[in-house]
């Protein structure tokens, strides 16, 4: 995070990091008088519009000692970019903070006095995505990230941020995550991203075209830049089980050439006969 | 920002070269260089060079960077070809989220070329259709529409996947031969 307020504040003549200036307006008349350099860029100037892992965890610390303060107590449940940044993968970043806030209107008041000192936007905490959590038991386990004095902060299980992505399945901000996470639930197959979407939504969503023609190619070998520069191989991913499809079946990629709606296992869909296939 | 950067900038984004501008402001090319350079320059000369590229320099209220500040960062990435798309994903983000009435400033100053087509024809593209009918004019300018497609598919080889994000595209977008789902343009 950058510094905020400027100067070293500790010169009489220096007011909230400013050099004051003698009537002539020349802050150099007087030899004594500590005169700060101008700072190339002028505070407070634009908000920022991007947060990495770190960035998110400093602001979360703060937002502790805040609410410390403030004596209240409260968690945030992660989902999105900020739960798979700091759960998951050093994931490039994020513009805001999303996630499940009790309660919620007291932290994001606090939040936002964080924020501020650091040059972001208010609500770069806040509970947007919350209609879209998955509802009810899922029985996906939330990861605590951070244990506060005040404040705990989880990540939502994979299977939840999978369900989550699998729902969205926007072509250019879901297909690293997705890939991802496709890995990190064992989830070999679209019928099997299929399931997760309707086991975390009970059966109220399904997948759309443009999420299976997602997953099918998130299942292929993928390249993802971290936000330290790493690059994250995921190698293409080799189904264990038979699958039965409508369109595809064993080719090298193990999809199904059979005739749409075919009875039976596959060609070739015997787990034998696909390991080591890819 | 310094003075020199946003010089370079509106002259860029006037296509304007150094001898011209030097010119039509009776100042000396090597000193208009070293400005873009070097940054120093005083308040009265800015002022001067920039009116002579038919600027005016004023001071308004912005809480977010704009549209020309993303063409600056999205330029150093081409030069050092380092991958533009998050860097678009944060300006479409900065622009969608906007409020409209800090809007029209955040898009008024012309982004100075990226020396990547497709970049500048996102970038209009971003704009006219977060502006709709009060778009800048700049947006029109030929430079800023792509004659070869560009979709924006993370699994370019999927042509299934094209037609839908082609399907699913804004008309702003279409218009510059940019294409991207619709979904990927929402802030959440």
């Amino acid at each position: 995070m950058g510094k905020t307020g400027g100067g070293r504040g500790t010169n009489d003549h220096q007011v909230s990091g400013r050099s004051v200036t003698g009537p002539t307006g020349n802050s150099h008349a007087e030899a004594d008088v500590d005169v700060p350099e101008p700072s190339p860029v002028p505070a407070p100037g634009p908000l920022r519009t991007k947060l990495t892992r770190s960035d998110i965890g400093v602001l979360l610390d703060e937002l502790d000692e805040a609410m410390t303060e403030a004596e209240i107590t409260g968690m945030i449940e992660l989902v999105g970019g900020a739960a798979l940044a700091l759960a998951y993968y050093d994931r490039l970043g994020t513009t805001d903070v999303d996630g499940a806030i009790y309660p919620s209107p007291e932290i994001i008041a606090l939040a936002d006095e964080v924020g501020a000192r650091h040059g972001l936007k208010a609500g770069w905490l806040n509970n947007a995505a919350q209609g879209f959590i998955p509802p009810g038991d899922t029985g996906d386990e939330p990861q605590t990230v951070r244990q506060g004095t005040s404040l705990t902060v989880t990540a939502a299980g994979a299977r939840t941020l999978l369900a989550m992505k699998l729902r969205a399945a926007r072509p250019i901000k879901d297909a690293d995550d997705i890939a991802f996470l496709l890995r990190e639930c064992g989830v070999t197959s679209l019928e099997g991203a299929k399931a997760v979407l309707e086991e975390m939504y009970n059966g109220e969503h399904e997948l759309t075209e443009r999420g299976e023609r997602m997953v099918l190619g998130a299942l292929g070998a993928r390249s993802i830049t971290q936000a330290d520069g790493q690059v994250l191989q995921l190698h293409a991913v080799t189904s264990l089980e038979p699958v039965v499809c409508g369109k595809w079946a064993f080719r090298l990629d193990r999809r199904c050439d059979l005739p749409p709606d075919h009875t039976g296992d596959c060609a070739g869909g015997s787990a034998e006969g696909i390991a080591g296939s890819v | 920002m310094t003075a020199g950067t946003l010089l370079r900038n509106a002259r860029l984004a006037a296509g304007v070269t150094q001898e011209q501008l030097a010119a039509s402001s009776k100042h000396l090319q090597p000193a208009i260089s070293r400005i873009e350079r070097e940054g120093g320059a005083s308040f009265h000369t800015l002022e001067h060079l920039l009116g002579s590229l038919g600027l005016r320099v004023i001071a308004v209220p912005l809480t977010r960077p704009t549209v020309a500040d993303h063409a600056i960062e999205l330029r150093q990435r081409v030069a050092a070809k380092k991958p533009t798309i998050r860097a678009l994903a944060e300006a479409t983000n900065n622009l969608v989220e906007a409020d409209p009435r800090e809007l029209p400033l955040l898009v008024a100053t012309p982004p100075a070329p990226t020396t990547d087509a497709r970049v500048d024809a996102y970038l209009a593209a971003l704009v006219d259709h977060v502006c709709g009918d009060t778009a800048p004019h700049w947006t029109d300018e030929a430079s800023r529409t792509v004659t070869e497609p560009w979709i924006l598919n993370p699994f370019p080889a999927d042509a299934a996947l094209d037609q839908l994000i082609r399907a699913n595209t804004p008309p702003a977008f279409a218009r510059h031969g940019v294409y991207i789902d619709a979904s990927d343009l929402a802030s959440i």
